[in-house]
């Protein structure tokens, strides 16, 4: 990349960043906003998904470590009065201990591929049946509806919509930050050699079992906090749309769809997806039940087939064949 | 002129395995084709089978081309290959590995008479016809898998270093079970790494280095010539 | 109390045999085109739609309908194979997952639109078999029955036929079934064939038995996956061991709590054996 376009790049950035910056500031309609806020909060969660995901560990199943930690919070607060920062944490911890026992189980007997996807698969029907069954505590499939106590920061509540724009922007930087430092780190060039081929790793000495796990635990700690997010954000929650099977296939869709393997992949993918959504149910969803998602069904499969490198990867590959054929074509004329 | 390779050129990605490689099999015949590892032999017999196919050049077998085809469908023009290591299927027993040798259509009519051919040729294999072939010795294994390579009727026979983990009795009984082969019609190419052993029982034969053809010639002016007898025959 | 449980385990029994016919089929799909296959619950689902549609709507005969049933699901198979896994055979384990998660939204939704959301169910009467003082539902008998009968079929048609063989082989080693002459296209066209076919006999034994609903499919799935994971993935006699394992836990639980209890014991069943021996009870076949 020549330091003209690496410029040119960085400038088209910090116009994008400005412009998000902004936008609510400009009072454009609640609408749109709600949607971006959407939008920031699932990229938040679906690029913590891919911090498993580009390393091979795929997960079929973070939607437990959502519904575990939005009904902890959820559940601390409303009974407890306790704030959904601490509700975070613990619900974190929850998300993290259980991928901890999983995690190790499968790990150290080699469990790995479709195999552990289909195992994730099912603890994410697991948790979701879970808080079915104990309705007495948690409404079961009606859901719970977050206590409301206006405007606080401390409880992570606004009546205003442009403070939750905010705190999701935040969120989802910090979780394309984390993405970054893992990314130039130790832990980077273990995974990849594990996920490449685990035997030849472990023979060079990588304790296989202790980075999986490091990195599980990151990404179910942190994907529980983006279930408190939501949830704060929704102020209403139910087992449907944070566990079981069908938002913890959604996310996977996103990041792969948008190029699981770079920083900004989920956020493309998941920026993509809303907005397919959103558009199929305005257009079509009024007419026929389901109607809309058959459509949206199809899109998605036909979206894998003839994008496998997702938005993204394609792109890039588009543009690198493009520097290619201009740099050969300089090279001719050089010589 | 049974099989001709022009020109081929095949990559792995961006590593080159074939050089413009230009070789002619006869019909009838047994070419022995040798080299150090790494030369690109079992790259070339692959090339062939279909499962490579070749950056520029062509393969042109009894005249059609031959090098953009799936690998069955080379299998049902008449080249059968037997991988190095025999790839048997280890849960199937020795004559359903046989009978799926005799799928292509040419041959499917004619299981049982081909069946008798080759237990004809290999008695152990009659012997052994419902033990699991996963369970039988090396030798028998390549004997297994050279006969399932003919239940498929083939004109030419592919041999990718059969001799690999074989005593060296069993070593000269597999090679030359090619003479065998041929005089029943079939035209046979043979990569092998053993080339003293090889070499007995060759027609032509072939010198593969670094992916390209570095001497072709008859049996006596591979055994006469002094790199070769230094280099690969251990002389 | 004992004898209800006796009959819980009877009847628990008598369900292993068709949830084994359904294993089978995820087995064989995965064992030879090396594909998860996560809409299999939904093909049952649909089985189930086409012959509820054709008993009420055409008064057919439920016999016939379930016979038209397997045909559909058996050309559905083909179809999916040759839209959304063909293309995908080069492509990553997670983009194939994921193209099938879009393939059951759009089954799962298609049946919304055709059928509505509420429970589809055919009434049929069938008598109570009373053996001594326990006693069996004609359905559930009927259906274990036809999945064993079923069973043995498969079993002589992979071991005796060449198209059976050629399907064996193909799960053991791919390359070397294209140099038989074999196209693995062709074999993977007729495993999901096969596959379909399966979900269709499993559909009509379950239509006397369930009411379906466009979620049916998820259920089955779950539980499908379970006793093929419990098994260990790709191993047919383990598979067959858990389904009636499963069978008889869900159905006495199902007796002594509830419905909803039973499944999240056999999550719970799961998740343990998970813990202690994740790769199944009897191992799992290596495949890639």
């Amino acid at each position: 990349m020549t330091a003209r376009s690496f410029l040119k790049r960085k400038f088209l950035f910090v116009i994008l960043l400005l412009s998000i910056l902004i936008l609510p500031l400009l009072s454009p309609s609640p609408y749109l906003i709600h949607i971006i806020t959407f939008i920031f909060i699932w990229s938040y969660i679906t690029t913590v998904w891919s911090y498993m995901g580009r390393f091979h560990l795929v997960s079929l199943g973070h939607g437990a470590f959502l519904g575990i930690g939005a009904y902890i919070s959820i559940l601390l607060f409303n009974d407890y009065n306790i704030s959904p920062w601490i509700g975070m944490l613990l619900g974190g911890m929850g998300a993290a201990l259980l991928a901890l026992i999983l995690g190790y189980a499968c790990f150290r007997f080699g469990v790995i591929g479709d195999y552990f996807a289909l195992v994730t698969l099912a603890l994410g029907e697991l948790v979701a049946l879970m808080i079915d069954a104990f309705r007495n505590v948690t409404g079961g499939s009606l859901g719970m509806t977050l206590k409301s106590v206006g405007t606080s920061f401390y409880y992570l509540q606004f009546e205003k919509e442009i403070y939750y724009y905010y705190i999701s922007l935040l969120f989802l930087i910090f979780g394309l930050f984390l993405w970054q430092i893992i990314d130039r780190s130790r832990i980077q060039k273990a995974l990849r050699a594990i996920g490449e081929d685990e035997i030849a790793a472990a023979s060079i000495g990588i304790r296989i079992v202790r980075y999986k796990l490091f990195i599980t635990l990151i990404s179910a700690f942190l994907t529980a906090t983006g279930g408190v997010l939501y949830t704060q954000y929704m102020t209403y929650v139910n087992p449907e749309t944070l566990s079981g099977m069908g938002v913890s296939l959604a996310i996977p869709f996103k990041a792969i769809l948008g190029g699981m393997f770079h920083v900004w992949g989920s956020t493309i993918g998941t920026a993509m997806i809303v907005s397919l959504e959103e558009y199929i149910r305005i257009m079509y969803g009024a007419r026929f039940i389901g109607i809309s998602q058959v459509f949206y069904g199809a899109l998605l499969v036909a979206l894998i087939i003839f994008l496998p490198k997702g938005l993204y990867g394609t792109l890039s590959d588009y543009w690198h064949k493009r520097n290619d054929r201009r740099a050969s074509k300089i090279e001719v004329r050089l010589s | 002129m049974l099989l001709q390779i022009e020109g081929v050129s095949a990559f792995y990605g961006k590593l080159q395995a074939l050089d413009q490689i230009s070789i002619t099999i006869q019909e009838g015949e047994t070419t022995i084709m040798v080299g150090p590892n790494g030369a690109g032999k079992t790259t070339l017999l692959r090339t062939i089978s279909g499962f490579l196919h070749p950056a520029s050049g062509k393969i042109l077998f009894n005249g059609e081309k031959i090098d953009d085809l799936d690998p069955y469908r080379i299998v049902e023009i008449g080249i059968s290959q037997v991988p190095e290591g025999g790839r048997l299927f280890p849960y199937l027993s020795v004559k359903d590995n046989l009978r799926i040798g005799s799928f292509p259509k040419q041959a499917r009519s004619g299981f049982k008479k081909s069946l008798g051919e080759v237990y004809e040729l290999f008695p152990i294999l009659r012997q052994r016809a419902n033990q699991l072939a996963g369970t039988m010795s090396g030798g028998e294994r390549q004997i297994l898998a050279i006969a399932r390579s003919l239940m498929a009727k083939p004109i030419l026979v592919l041999l990718d270093e059969p001799s690999t983990g074989l005593a060296p009795l069993m070593v000269t009984h597999v090679i030359n079970l090619a003479n065998d082969i041929k005089k029943r019609g079939y035209s046979i190419l043979m990569v092998e790494q053993n080339a003293r052993k090889a070499l007995e029982v060759a027609d032509r034969a072939f010198l593969l280095e670094s992916g390209r053809v570095q001497k072709e010639g008859n049996r006596q002016a591979f055994l006469g010539d002094n790199h070769i007898k230094r280099a690969y025959l251990g002389i | 109390m004992e004898q209800l449980i006796l009959s819980a385990t009877l009847n628990g029994v008598l369900l292993g045999g068709v949830l084994a016919l359904l294993v089978f089929g995820l087995n064989l799909i995965f064992g030879v085109v090396k594909i998860i296959h996560l809409a299999y619950g939904q093909f049952v689902m649909l089985g189930m739609y086409v012959i509820f549609f054709l008993v009420t709507t055409y008064k057919m005969n439920i016999f016939i309908a379930s016979i038209i049933s397997c045909i559909i699901l058996g050309l559905l198979g083909i179809l999916l194979q040759m839209i959304v896994i063909n293309p995908l055979l080069k492509s990553p384990r997670l983009n194939q997952l994921l193209a099938l998660a879009g393939v059951i939204i759009i089954f799962e939704n298609m049946a919304m639109v055709l059928w509505g959301a509420d429970y589809r169910g055919i009434k049929l009467l069938l008598p109570v078999i009373h053996f001594g003082s326990l006693f069996v539902r004609t359905s559930y008998l009927v259906a274990f029955i036809g999945a064993i009968l079923t069973l043995l079929a498969l079993t002589l048609f992979l071991n005796r036929t060449y198209v059976g063989i050629a399907i064996r082989a193909t799960a053991q080693d791919l390359d070397s079934i294209q140099l038989m002459g074999i196209n693995p296209k062709w074999v993977y066209l007729i495993t999901q064939a096969t596959g379909g076919i399966l979900s269709g006999i499993a559909a009509s034994f379950f239509m006397p038995i369930y009411a379906v609903h466009p979620h049916f499919g998820s259920a089955f799935t779950l539980m499908a996956f379970i006793i093929v994971i419990l098994g260990g993935m790709g191993n047919f006699l383990g598979g067959f061991i858990s389904a009636f394992i499963i069978g008889v836990v869900t159905s006495i639980s199902a007796v002594l709590t509830s419905t909803e209890i039973a499944d999240s014991i056999d999550l719970i069943i799961f998740i343990l054996i998970m813990l202690v021996r994740p790769q199944g009870l009897l191992g799992i076949r290596e495949s890639r």
